[in-house]
């Protein structure tokens, strides 16, 4: 009996596949974070190698499902993690496009030789002491979809559920900071806010010495979500190396409580 | 072509009796009503989790009963009939997999174990270099032993996805080759599909597998890749056709080379057993019917691939290891001899600021789980003794599961005791998940034993039920392991907490890390404490400094003025930034033992104590100190310059 070789024509196609959206979609925007990437990117770095290569290791045996698998997979990590090795002595290094070229040319390659090999031998199954034909293939019956499909559904529930939840920040993350320019000719001062929350709040900035002496101030700051505001301020001759600024950030709903302070010294 | 040994021919009358169980994929009926009582398991698991956040006093209840609806029902199925070979691999699949979910449901959306930071680091460097081998300053073992962060980087350039996600995908699908490699071995070397489900799922009792074993270290992936050696060599000696020989030998070739350069212990212990195994095959098991020899060459090979990879990185891998088992072996040693306090460690210590002391029903458990396994080692290893002493790799494992009291008795010592302890048991498991599944099914008592009257009636009573009491046995032993393996504070999520491990790592943290990276440049010479060191060195890409370049950061903190060395740490340039978390003011001691270092008390003696909090003095220090400036203040967060003291150069 010779087996036909269309496993191996589908494993080679979604190679193919994936070669073609790490090579050419890298400059897709549309492609570089589509789920058909991930679906793709993640059959080719995590089983299309090692089935590949199992199928060329073992060309006169029909291996089972679960056997499949595991070879599949063990044999995956052996094809990225030894090619790494290789890829770190290449010119090219790592990178999306050698990842690409390497795993689907080993994909490839190993597909090649499995249909050889298949050629030479007819399949057989091969006795283990104790152990029968395993099956090949998942078999299920009408009536078992539902029950499975429900698992699913349940197991996908717990984790949309879960990320929802984790995602719910109990503080509202605002960040003052203020940093000498180091590029700038003359002594310069960058300062900023940034909002990580999800609401919008108003502020009000003062620039100042330690002794208290105002330098300027900003009466209104508003900080849409997950954005930042910054400014760039030159600073006079009249600042001194013995005195640092000070930038205070008040809230417009609680003027009078001072909420984030920095200060920066000039020497 | 089958062998006609003897074992041969009790295992395969067994899996004849099997087979005539099943006529086609027939697991499904049963198994897919499993899975879905195992989601719900899952949904309640994600519900106390939920509860959790918000402090909830019923997440507890609904995190244990999630975790008995998980276990439970694939346990107690041992109880039903014959098991087919498929599902068992079913069984063994969606136990695998359900746990998986337990880690990962606790923390959905970012890394929160303390490893997993150093990994994260090792490989954010792979990607922004695309080269090996980068300089890791907290763990420098790390990017050595690169197999990990090589497939991570692999997957998060073919994908898109980030580090984190493709670090889930990762180790899932290391957790599935797991579960099909450890059945596969267990299936072969027994030959009853319901003893390799047994033994299976007491492996997952083991005190690292939900938790240690499932996030995103070297570990977690060179383990079921050390089992696919083992299973590969175990397919290839079942069998007498050379084809399929020489096919699963190189299997198992490519996995040992993948195995030694991910993981350090997981490579040695392979290793090991496979030495091991070999010589138990010359010297302990002789005569030609033994079973599951394996070749001259795999040992060769096994010692060669380490014996190359180690020699190159050698002196990194002694300081390493010369740190952890120098101290064990101080600890143990005080124990025995019940010198200075005995180095004696606590079981179910009570936790401090905000932590929580594990209850009665998780210290029954977690002792119980111990007991039970005390209790089916000799049984086990009577079965093994009555029908598998023939067999190579069962008298390995038999052999190996001796060492379980002693692996015991060191958890009482101290912390890096401790910790061995803890860290051999995914290993340690393999050997008595086999033994004692064996004593589950297989055992039956010596004759002498049967013919006393009062054993009888136990016995007739214990048949009845001895599935029963298997499933019984099975789940206390996985929640112990779950108990044992996890502190109470940690083991849901909840609100933050100081130096608590996984309760610490929280958005702000997180944010500010990014801003360091982001506005100062990756690479600064920083130091923060144990929480915010790990968000520096991963997110924020910082050179994050501690003991190994020579810097205790105990006083810089904890004195309440900056003066003398640690002053001079800024001034020559050796630390330019540090991070102050002001939610560290007011706490005592810290639920994971430290704030900054574990010898912090040591070097300020009154910082804090069980009843002193922390002196605001200390952190306002860095305010008061002209030439150091707040640079960042994120709030809780606040990020010093002290480029003022002197011109700091980048390393």
């Amino acid at each position: 009996m010779r087996r036909n070789h269309s496993d191996l024509v589908l494993v080679a196609a979604i190679a193919v596949c994936a070669l073609i959206i790490n090579i050419v979609g890298n400059s897709v925007v549309a492609i570089v974070d589509s789920p058909v990437r991930i679906v793709l990117g993640a059959a080719l770095a995590l089983f299309l190698p090692g089935y590949a290569i199992a199928q060329a290791l073992f060309p006169t045996r029909r291996l089972g499902l679960s056997e499949q698998l595991l070879l599949g997979i063990g044999l995956s990590f052996g094809a990225s993690i030894l090619g790494g090795l290789i890829l770190n002595l290449t010119p090219l290094g790592m990178n999306t496009q050698s990842w690409a070229i390497l795993l689907s040319g080993t994909t490839l390659v190993a597909c090649l030789a499995a249909s050889y090999a298949r050629g030479q031998a007819s399949v057989e199954w091969t006795a283990y002491e104790g152990m029968g034909e395993p099956p090949t293939a998942l078999r299920l019956l009408a009536r078992q979809w539902p029950v499975l499909l429900s698992a699913l559904a349940l197991t996908a529930a717990a984790i949309v559920f879960a990320r929802s939840e984790a995602n719910n920040d109990p503080v509202p993350i605002v960040q003052l900071w203020m940093l000498r320019d180091e590029a700038a000719a003359v002594p310069t001062i960058r300062i900023g806010v940034n909002n990580v929350s999800s609401q919008s709040t108003g502020y009000k900035l003062r620039l100042q010495l330690k002794s208290g002496k105002v330098l300027q101030d900003w009466p209104t700051i508003t900080v849409p979500p997950a954005t930042g505001w910054e400014t760039r301020l030159e600073l006079g001759k009249q600042m001194t190396k013995d005195e640092p600024l000070e930038a205070v950030l008040f809230r417009l709903d609680v003027p009078d409580d001072e909420f984030r302070r920095t200060t920066i010294w000039l020497k | 072509m089958v062998s006609s040994t003897p074992y041969a021919r009790t295992t395969t009358q067994r899996a004849q009796r099997e087979r005539r169980a099943q006529t086609s994929w027939d697991w499904a009926p049963v198994s897919s009503l499993l899975t879905l009582i195992a989601s719900a398991g899952i949904l309640l698991l994600s519900l106390s989790y939920s509860a959790g956040r918000i402090d909830s006093s019923w997440s507890d209840l609904v995190f244990w009963a999630g975790l008995i609806t998980l276990i439970g029902p694939l346990a107690f199925r041992l109880m039903a009939g014959r098991i087919s070979r498929q599902e068992g691999v079913a069984i063994v699949l969606i136990a695998a997999v359900g746990f998986y979910l337990v880690s990962y449901l606790r923390s959905p959306l970012a890394v929160v174990q303390f490893d997993e930071f150093l990994h994260w680091r090792t490989a954010n460097d792979m990607l922004r270099t695309g080269r090996l081998f980068e300089p890791n300053p907290v763990l420098p073992i790390s990017p050595l032993y690169p197999g990990l962060e090589i497939a991570t980087t692999a997957l998060v350039n073919l994908t898109g996805l980030d580090i984190f996600h493709a670090g889930i995908l990762l180790i899932g699908a290391a957790r599935i080759l797991l579960a099909l490699t450890m059945f596969n071995v267990f299936m072969h070397v027994t030959g009853s599909s319901k003893v390799a489900v047994a033994a299976s799922l007491i492996y997952m009792g083991n005190t690292t597998f939900v938790y240690f074993d499932a996030q995103f270290g070297y570990e977690s992936l060179a383990l079921p890749v050390a089992i696919f050696v083992v299973c590969a060599l175990v397919n290839r000696s079942a069998t007498q056709d050379s084809n399929v020989r020489t096919g699963w030998l190189a299997a198992a070739l490519i996995g040992m080379l993948v195995v030694a350069i991910t993981h350090h212990v997981s490579s040695f212990l392979l290793m090991l057993l496979l030495v091991g195994w070999k010589l138990v095959g010359i010297f302990l098991v002789r005569g030609k019917d033994r079973a599951f020899d394996i070749p001259w060459i795999v040992i060769g090979l096994a010692i060669i691939a380490n014996g190359v990879w180690i020699a190159t990185i050698w002196t990194e891998l002694f300081d390493y290891f010369f740190g952890i088992f120098g101290s064990a072996y101080e600890q143990v040693q005080k124990m025995v001899t019940a010198s200075n306090g005995g180095g004696r460690r606590q079981l179910f210590k009570a936790a401090a600021t905000g932590g929580r002391t594990a209850s009665i029903f998780e210290r029954l458990i977690g002792l119980g789980s111990v007991g039970l396994i005390m209790l089916g080692l000799p049984i086990g290893l009577w079965a093994y003794w009555q029908r598998y002493r023939r067999n190579v790799l069962v008298t390995v494992f038999a052999l190996a599961a001796l060492a379980y009291p002693v692996t015991l008795a060191m958890r009482f010592g101290g912390e890096s005791a401790w910790q061995i302890a803890n860290r051999s048991s995914g290993f340690l498991y393999l050997a008595l998940g086999c033994v004692i599944g064996l004593g589950l099914i297989d055992a039956t008592p010596p004759r002498w034993l049967s013919n006393l009257r009062l054993v009888q009636r136990t016995l007739q009573w214990v048949r009845l039920d001895r599935m029963m009491l298997s499933g019984v046995l099975i789940i206390i032993v996985v929640l112990g392991g779950i108990i044992a393996g996890s502190s109470p504070t940690t083991r849901i999520p909840g609100p933050y907490l100081v130096a608590a491990e996984e309760r610490s790592y929280e958005s702000q943290g997180r944010f500010a890390a990014l801003w360091a990276r982001d506005y100062l440049g990756p690479g600064n010479l920083m130091v923060a404490d144990r929480t915010n060191s790990q968000l520096m060195l991963s997110y924020g890409e910082q050179y994050v400094l501690t003991e190994k370049q020579g810097v205790i950061k105990s006083g810089i903190f904890l004195s309440k003025k900056l003066q003398g060395e640690d002053l001079q740490v800024f001034q020559n340039g050796v630390v330019r930034y540090v991070v102050v978390d002001r939610r560290i003011e007011g706490s005592t001691t810290p639920v994971s033992g430290y704030f900054f270092e574990p010898w912090e008390r040591l070097v300020v003696p009154d910082a804090y104590s069980e009843e002193s909090t922390i002196d605001p003095q200390a952190l306002d220090k860095f305010s008061d100190t002209p030439g150091i400036g707040r640079i960042f203040d994120g709030g809780d967060l606040q990020i010093y310059d002290g480029g003022g003291l002197v011109d700091a150069p980048k390393p």
